[in-house]
């Protein structure tokens, strides 16, 4: 089903890295070389990878937030040079506007994008149960907890219409049963919505729990290509799926790989 | 809730009373001396301003609130202005703040009689004495305000599509807003010396002026009168700010 990287978009890709090189500033040096990346639609992928590794800048550049020395990024098989507010984006820690309510922060992409004000206030009301947010849409971001927060974010971002959704460590600030409880709905919510999912993540059990594929970073600069591990555990995923004996594989033979990687 | 009112109000019981000793003090201390000219007492200065109530509220309050107002409105539109300006600009920003610093170093007070050299006995000169104190602390704490805002939040909007406008309507303007009132704060009780400081020199209405000319009577309560009014006149006007504060910025902000 997934095919390895490759220079050209295949229908069906959604996004596409070709040949894209970049580092930051004159100075600095390189963090991607002649990268080729390919997401299909409706995948969820895992970024995984030691701190410092460059995930957050393959999402900066996938927002249009920083844009490649070389190559060429492809949204939906179409080359965007501008690809501001073609991807939702959901950042590290949740960015919530403190002055706004759980109801005006989700309103804020709709806002955005021109939405009529009553109109967006109607679609995002009508999220909230299904976000388990029912009753909230009132409170300012400081009365949520913490796994209520992420999920006004992951709102926010859905809100913004698009089709790829860049989540960048959005558990990593979570107790581990609130994280667990957290990942499980989060799959909920992909099967529903039909979104491509990319998600940044330092815990191997978690990409491995939620993926389709995931994605190595190691020490930059990355050339041509990020190795990759194909996840095949069948879905629906739930907490049994985390003792079966093919996640202990599976989790062996990628630390195995992130290993001998550090080691290179 | 009940029991945080309580509170409140007893904190502040603490200070009535500092301040009923001090004027039973002062009452005794002034009626002891027995010079009233010099130390009137707080009963004479009460007095005094019922006597004069007519003149005080309805023609010199009215000129020196006048003249805050006026005062107060061009350092507002300015000190926005120019902060605002600078934040979209770093040559405006290089070029202006350490202007804008370094004029706290001129003694205003002094350069007060050049603005009646200017601008005669007209209102101008007492509002240019206004403007010049007033300025200063709206525009830093405005700038500040607009600094404040971490370029996370810039760019989150960013990804949404969100136009430069869109992120300084949505996410600086807000951010900036409790920075705006604390230097407003400071502001107005200013406002209240820079007026007086331009009616002592050249005025023909005004509290500050006319607490200068019974002066020159020797008339010690007249002295005092209208200036307990110019600071019940700061408080009124740190309240009006306080109550903006809190309908314009909501709950989130004093909760923190
Ligand atoms: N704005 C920037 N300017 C210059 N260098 C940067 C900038 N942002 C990141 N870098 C550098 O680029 C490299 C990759 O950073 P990046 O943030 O993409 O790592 P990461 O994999 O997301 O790490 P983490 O897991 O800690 O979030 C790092 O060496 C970092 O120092
Ligand atoms: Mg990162």
């Amino acid at each position: 089903m997934v095919k390895t990287n490759n220079n050209n978009p295949k229908s069906g890709s959604q996004l596409h890295f070709q040949q894209v090189s970049f580092h930051y500033g004159q100075e600095s040096s390189s963090i991607f070389q002649q990268l080729n990346v390919d997401i299909c639609k409706g995948e969820f992928v895992s970024l995984l990878g030691p701190s410092g590794s460059g995930k957050s800048t393959f999402f900066r550049l996938a927002t249009g937030l920083e844009n490649p020395a070389g190559g060429h990024i492809s949204i939906n098989q179409k080359e965007e040079k501008n690809r501001l507010g073609k991807v939702g984006y959901m950042p590290q820690n949740d960015l919530l506007l403190p002055w706004r309510t759980v109801l005006e922060n989700g309103v804020l992409p709709l806002e955005i994008k021109g939405v009529r004000k009553k109109d967006a206030r109607k679609q995002v009301i009508s999220h909230l149960e299904k976000f388990g947010l029912a009753g909230t849409e009132h409170k300012y971001p400081h009365e949520l907890s913490g796994g209520m927060r992420q999920r006004v974010s992951f709102l926010r971002a859905m809100l913004s219409g698009n089709d790829i959704l860049l989540l960048d460590e959005p558990f990593s600030a979570l107790d581990s049963m609130t994280r667990f409880s957290m990942q499980e709905w989060l799959l909920e919510q992909w099967s529903t919505w039909q979104k491509t999912l990319i998600f940044i993540t330092h815990d191997i059990e978690e990409a491995l729990f939620l993926s389709d594929r995931v994605l190595l970073f190691t020490e930059p600069p990355i050339e041509n290509k990020l190795e990759e591990v194909i996840i095949s555990l069948s879905r629906p995923r739930d907490t049994n799926t985390r003792s079966a004996p093919e996640f202990m594989a599976l989790k062996q033979d990628l630390l195995n790989k992130m290993t001998s990687k550090v080691q290179l | 809730m009940k029991k945080k009112k309580v509170n409140s109000w007893l904190s502040y019981t603490g200070s009535g009373i500092i301040v009923a000793l001090l004027f039973i003090l002062w009452e005794t201390g002034a009626r002891l001396y027995d010079k009233s000219y010099i130390l009137p007492s707080p009963t004479e200065i009460f007095l005094k301003l019922w006597e004069l109530h007519d003149i005080l509220f309805f023609v010199h309050l009215p000129a020196t609130l006048n003249i805050i107002l006026i005062g107060l409105g061009i350092s507002v539109v300015s000190g926005v202005g120019l902060a605002v300006w600078m934040n979209q600009s770093q040559v405006i920003e290089r070029s202006f703040f350490p202007l804008i610093i370094t004029s706290q170093t001129i003694p205003i007070i002094a350069l007060a009689p050049i603005f009646v050299l200017w601008f005669g006995y007209s209102i101008w000169s007492k509002v240019a004495v206004t403007v010049l104190i007033t300025f200063f602390p709206i525009t830093v704490s405005t700038f500040d305000g607009l600094r404040s805002v971490s370029r996370e939040y810039e760019e989150l909007l960013k990804t949404m599509g969100a136009s430069s406008k869109q992120i300084f309507m949505k996410v600086k303007v807000p951010s900036a807003l409790p920075y705006f009132y604390s230097g407003m704060k400071v502001a107005v009780t200013m406002s209240v010396i820079g007026a007086a400081i331009g009616e002592w020199l050249g005025a023909n209405a005004g509290l500050g002026y006319f607490s200068r000319r019974m002066m020159t009577q020797m008339d010690g309560a007249g002295v005092f009168a209208p200036i307990v009014l110019l600071s019940l006149l700061g408080i009124l006007l740190f309240l009006v700010i306080k109550l903006l504060e809190k309908t314009t910025t909501t709950k989130w902000s004093d909760k923190e």
